[in-house]
């Protein structure tokens, strides 16, 4: 995502980081209890990823990370005026950077072409790396692994083979079969 | 999308406004008042939970997270809700508004873990 914002920069483009609670708390990196643990949290981030975005904090009671939705790793891009032209359930800068383009190309080009906004919905696709995941779990703590792993064994994600049409399935995607919905 | 004044009397407003009414007209027209009622430009209140449900100390995955977002948090096309938050290398407070109004802006959420 630093690589969107730098590509995006001298199109008047801003890409800000907000910090949430922990979504994978263990025991190097724990639930907040207070203002500080957040910071100190979202500098060891910083000091890690080397992000380059501007970093902002949301409140310990999460406020804004609550109104926008609660999912740990989500996209928006908003337009002057506060207009939400995308919102994204998992961040891929590359559907990002697609949506980006047709904002900007709307807004370069509404007058001359006249063009109405429309609301739209659409799947997207990103590729996921497991292991860089995983070496996150790892860093946050055993009780990080631990508790993904019961997650993965209770929701039964890990044995859904993929199909043609849906891939495997993830959270997020919403699709069921007829058998699966009863129908 | 149908006007106040199109709509038959207690269906504009949304859901919250229905109350007791008895209404005959066309379904589509019913449909229409009560979605325009809705308040597009408003996106439901934020979800309520306080400080220690927020920040849980173990993850556990709801199987709703995801339909909540999808149907509840705000759309495209809707107003973005602003609020207050803490620049981590200056400490000064940044109204979100204050972003989008010098520019398109795009906004990660995210954390360490």
């Amino acid at each position: 995502m630093d690589r969107l914002a730098d590509q995006f920069a001298d199109r008047a483009v801003r890409s800000v980081f907000i910090y949430t609670r922990e979504a994978h708390p263990g025991e190097n990196y724990r639930h907040h209890r207070s203002m500080e643990d957040k910071r100190s949290h979202a500098r060891a981030f910083l000091e890690h990823s080397k992000v380059r975005r501007q970093i902002l904090l949301d409140d310990l009671e999460g406020t804004a990370h609550r109104a926008y939705g609660l999912l740990p790793n989500m996209t928006w891009i908003v337009g002057r005026s506060g207009l939400i032209h995308y919102k994204s359930a998992w961040t891929s800068a590359a559907d990002a950077a697609d949506a980006l383009e047709g904002v900007l190309d709307f807004q370069a080009n509404r007058a001359k072409n006249q063009w109405a906004l429309f609301y739209s919905e659409r799947t997207a696709w990103s590729t996921r790396d497991q292991a860089r995941f995983r070496e996150g779990l790892v860093r946050a703590g055993p009780q990080a692994v631990a508790d993904y792993e019961r997650m993965l064994k209770g929701s039964g994600a890990s044995r859904n083979a993929p199909s043609a049409d849906i891939g495997p399935r993830v959270p997020g995607n919403f699709y069921k079969t007829e058998e699966e919905s009863g129908e | 999308m149908p006007s106040s004044s199109d709509c038959p009397a207690g269906y504009w407003g949304g859901l919250d406004n229905l109350r007791n009414v008895v209404y005959r007209g066309p379904l589509w027209l019913a449909a229409g008042c009560l979605t325009s009622g809705i308040r597009l430009n408003q996106p439901r209140k934020a979800i309520l939970m306080d400080q220690a449900r927020y920040n849980y100390s173990e993850f556990v995955a709801s199987p709703n997270e995801f339909l909540e977002f999808a149907e509840h948090a705000p759309k495209a096309t809707m107003r973005a809700p602003s609020f207050p938050l803490e620049d981590l290398a200056t400490g000064e407070t940044v109204d979100m508004k204050d972003l989008w109004n010098t520019g398109v802006t795009v906004i990660e959420f995210g954390s360490f873990t």
